[in-house]
């Protein structure tokens, strides 16, 4: 009475990816490409990528191969992105560590609440960890896996990640 | 000792991520510093503000036609017809084709150039398409490292592919792929094996059946050569597949994309030409063919005609769930849109409400009624009605049950429509439970385990206490929650009373067995070995899980629910509570065997995924429906009769070796005046494996009546099958349309005692208006 079919598997398994993690995949992706848009693309393509995958294989670890695709497609785009602008390639370091423009990001984020506005001025490894940790509901372990960073380092990111937004909402407060 | 509030300990400890080894001295130190304590109290208190806005936080959606793409039930027809046949093809095909060949343009481009890159450095352009790049494989964060491997351009390159390719869908989005790339560009090649064989495997291959193949090879002299490259798929919702390429094509990677490698391109010029055909045949003849050669298919596609006199027997296994309508409902009437067609099971929108059928006799847990009529959307058709009721059971007579609850508390259940709707849901079952009763709960995620030891039910005011104090959050932790939960219903087991696992979820089964088959085989071994048997309650967004929910209550000898409202809680738990606890008869199985004299050809409408081989019927080994407590079951035909002239269900075998059969001439047809005879096959619910299953019969004779005569059961039955199969496009549908379906419901609400007819009834206008507002905007 079982489904054996790997095409229907596939699809019942794209389903399923798509309803847990299509907004969590689209806020982390939109974290490092910075643009909605472009996130929902990255994403698309993730599930896309999904498809071509034996579902037995990937089903156990679901969650970390999303993100991690997602998150290597993200770099791709970005790679690509410079490519065209012609930046150079010590500019990349930008993406990285330096926090976007305050005023900008507020901007774009207006629409959401004051913890997730405030996540955008944090760096970018702080925010990419924070938005693992919470909207995408993973361990430190599965943090590690995904983004390449040691046990350790993930505790030090989140846990200045959360101090600084927790100065930020204060802030706010006074 | 003091800590530094640097420290990341802190926030570890917090979120629950230290290692245990570390907790114990951890604590030490914060009871001797309280400034590290109130530190992790504010980080607490950051955490719950953070988790509170990411929960709430709108959720972020890919647009329809980005998940069009994903999902598209159809397949594109991507031709190169060569420039001279052009506009005959697009006159053919008619106006879509212009737009799909203008959008078209840069997806097939795509495909040239990086065959001829292909081609260029190894001379294979098969092997384009076998090369994969690791997806998984690791970006470091310093992505300044990684870009100077300048595999851009590869990489861009395979999404594109892969893009495309998802647009080939289903069995042959997979296993065809590969022949299909190869087939497309170099088409001398294709050209050619298929003027060899023309009915030989290439159309099938490509999902095209040589009747449809026809148009064009009568039309054209060189008609294979025009044809070759095809990529095809039928549509049913063609306009919405043309507007997913057209978005694919406009964001700004793939215009940028399909610009460059156009210019790179040798100006081969191609079109990707769409096929407006929804009624789609020429897939479907094959799967049928397949049927017919014994092979069965477990897809969610509508069964289609059988021909009697090839398959006179028709198999399936009852299934009381009805997760699916509430899951519809919550769509329709919540959130204003149609559900996906897959979501759509016909069988649990019919059995979602009640029926009148009396239980009459004691010999068998349940009896059988028959009723046939006209239909109302389809001339010249019947409509044949297998009603099983069950024997009702008394609340208070109602055996002891021990039930054990396994409740989801990852964060995901957080929202309003999940644990908390589930907490409301539980609290009015345990107010219904008497002493004998025990319940226990254990949860997966969060603080995995044991929350609450079984407890009798007068001890209502402990239990409900554990039950409010359900939270959701932190990572999912829950290896051996499922056993866990299974062995205490074990340890407690009620002989003769209801055994019960409960769960309860979104649909994150980490409950502590990843591998899915292996959960779905604890789940089986524990219901044949163990008699405990297993309901599943599905809750809030998803209707995927959904699959896999059902598929699991399937294996647990259970049902399976979805609660979208504290009223379908009520239902499920409280008003239905004999008959979701208490099952009267298990692997319960349906045989028709149709009387080739009468029945020309026929349909099951619904239970796509519970049909089963003929053989299976008497294997007492085969695990089929289970039947619970005063349940009701409903099963349609449609049925064409013989001598009629539609054509339904002629599609079947055409050999080269085999004459039409000549039915008046066949001796072997006995001579009888009977419709039909309904075979049932069923266990005792205590029954093993081994034992053997009871069985009877109910024959039925046509007498001819006409759909005003037939029961007001029979017609509000038929008209939420009509729905069903509106809603799912089906292409059985006939005439059905919303206006007749709402004639046909609001005059067969009859007394309605739980008032959901009428709701039914308000559904189909709300879903009537969905669909106006749908085709007027489109």
């Amino acid at each position: 009475m079982l489904e054996n079919n790997t095409a229907d598997e596939r699809e019942e398994l794209v389903h399923r990816a798509l309803i847990e993690f299509e907004s969590a995949l689209i806020g982390y992706a939109a974290s490092i490409v910075k643009d909605e848009d472009r996130a929902k693309d990255v994403v698309q393509d993730t599930f896309i990528k999904l498809y071509e995958q034996d579902p037995e294989k990937v089903r156990k670890s679901l969650k970390a191969w999303l993100f991690t695709v997602c998150r290597n497609r993200c770099f791709d785009v970005i790679r690509k992105e410079k490519r065209m602008i012609n930046v150079e390639d010590d500019q990349l370091t930008v993406i990285r560590d330096v926090a976007d423009d305050p005023s900008q990001s507020a901007e774009r984020a207006d629409e959401h609440s004051n913890v997730i506005k405030f996540l955008d001025r944090l760096p970018q490894n702080q925010r990419e960890v924070i938005r693992l940790k919470f909207e995408g509901d993973m361990s430190y372990k599965e943090i590690s896996q995904i983004t390449q960073l040691s046990v350790s380092n993930v505790g030090f990111l989140i846990h200045a990640g959360i101090k600084r937004l927790r100065g930020l909402l204060s802030d706010q407060v006074a | 000792m003091k800590i530094n509030s640097e420290d990341p300990r802190l926030t570890a400890y917090a979120l629950g991520e230290l290692d245990p080894s570390e907790v114990d001295d951890f604590e030490k130190i914060l009871e001797e510093c309280p400034e590290a304590k109130s530190e992790v109290d504010a980080i607490r208190g950051t955490i719950k503000t953070i988790k509170e806005e990411f929960a709430e936080a709108p959720k972020k959606k890919l647009s329809k036609e980005q998940k069009q793409i994903l999902f598209s039930n159809e397949e594109d027809v991507i031709l190169d017809p060569g420039p001279g046949t052009f506009s005959k093809v697009n006159r053919w095909l008619g106006v879509t084709a212009a737009a799909a060949c203008f959008v078209g343009m840069g997806i097939v481009g795509l495909r040239s150039v990086k065959q001829e890159l292909q081609e260029n450095s190894d001379g294979e352009s098969q092997r384009v398409y076998t090369r994969a790049v690791d997806p998984t494989g690791p970006v470091p964060l310093d992505s300044k490292e990684d870009s100077k491997k300048g595999s851009i351009k590869e990489s861009d390159l395979d999404f594109a592919e892969v893009k495309e390719k998802a647009k080939v869908k289903k069995e042959s989005k997979f296993e065809q792929i590969k022949q299909l790339e190869k087939a497309s560009v170099p088409s001398s090649k294709i050209a050619k094996s298929q003027s060899a064989d023309q009915n030989g495997p290439i159309p099938k291959r490509f999902g095209l059946s040589t009747q449809n193949a026809a148009p064009f090879a009568s039309n054209e002299g060189d008609e294979l050569a025009s044809v070759a490259g095809i990529r095809r798929k039928q549509s049913s919702k063609s306009r919405l597949s043309i507007r997913t390429i057209e978005s694919s094509a406009r964001s700004p990677l793939d215009l940028k994309l399909g610009r460059e490698l156009q210019d790179g391109s040798d100006k081969r010029f191609f079109n990707n030409i769409k096929e407006k055909d929804g009624r789609d045949d020429a897939q479907f003849g094959d799967k049928e063919l397949e049927e017919i050669n014994g092979e069965q298919y477990q897809v969610y596609h509508d069964t289609p005609f059988f021909p009697t006199i090839e398959r006179p027997l028709s198999t399936f296994a009852i299934d009381v769930d009805t997760a699916s309508y509430s899951n519809v409902r919550r769509y329709i009437g919540r959130r204003g849109q149609l559900p996906p067609v897959d979501a759509v099971r016909v069988e649990e929108l019919i059995n979602y409400f009640d029926y009148d059928y009396p239980y009459s006799g004691d010999k068998h847990p349940f009896s059988v009624h028959l009723e046939t009529s006209s239909v109302p959307w389809k001339a010249g058709h019947r409509l044949v009605r297998i009603g099983l009721k069950a024997k009702d059971m008394q609340l208070d007579k109602r055996p002891a049950s021990n039930l054990v609850f396994l409740i989801d508390c990852s964060g995901s259940m957080g929202n309003k429509e999940k644990l908390p709707l589930l907490k409301k849901s539980l609290v009015l079952l345990v107010e219904n439970l008497n002493e004998d009763d025990r319940i226990g709960i254990v949860t997966y995620a969060g603080g995995a385990g044991v929350e609450l030891d079984p407890l009798h039910g007068d001890q209502k005011d402990k239990i409900i206490e554990v039950i409010n104090g359900l939270r959701s959050g932190g990572s999912t932790n829950g290896e051996g929650g499922i056993r866990v939960a299974y062995d205490l219903v074990s340890k407690n087991y009620i002989e003769g009373g209801t055994n019960r696992v409960i769960i309860a979820t979104d649909g994150d089964f980490n409950v502590g067995i990843s591998n899915s088959n292996k959960l779905i085989e604890l789940v089986k071994g524990r219901a044949d070995k163990e008699k405990i048997f297993l309901t599943a309650l599905g809750f809030g967004e998803g209707n995927i899980k959904d699959a896999r929910l059902e598929q699991i209550a399937n294996n647990g000898n259970g049902e399976y629910y979805y609660i979208d409202s504290i009223k379908e809680g009520r239902r499920v738990l409280v008003d239905k509570m004999s008959s979701t606890l208490v099952t009267v008869a298990k692997d319960v199985k349906i045989q028709v065997d149709f009387n080739p004299r009468k029945v020309k050809s026929y349909r099951l409408i619904g239970y796509a995924n519970r049909r089963m081989k003929a053989e299976e019927f008497r294997d007492d080994a085969k695990d089929a429906g289970e039947i619970g407590a005063g349940h009701a079951v409903t099963a349609l035909y449609e049925i064409v009769p013989a001598g009629s002239t539609s054509d339904e269900g002629d599609v079947a075998v055409k050999s080269k070796y085999r004459k039409p059969a000549k039915k008046a001439e066949r001796s072997d047809i006995v001579e009888s005046e009977e419709l039909l005879t309904v075979f049932l096959r069923y266990k005792d619910p205590e029954a093993d494996i081994k034992d053997e299953a009871e069985e009877f019969s109910v024959p039925l004779t046509d007498s001819g009546k006409g759909w005003e005569n037939s029961s007001k059961d029979f017609r509000f039955a038929s008209s939420v099958a009509g729905f069903g199969m509106l809603l799912r496009n089906s292409k059985f549908g006939g005439q059905v349309n919303y206006d007749l379906l709402l004639e046909i419901a609001s005059e067969a609400i009859g007394k309605d005692k739980n008032g959901l007819r009428k709701e039914f009834v308000e559904l189909l206008k709300k879903a009537k208006s969905i669909t106006q507002a749908k085709s007027t905007s489109e």
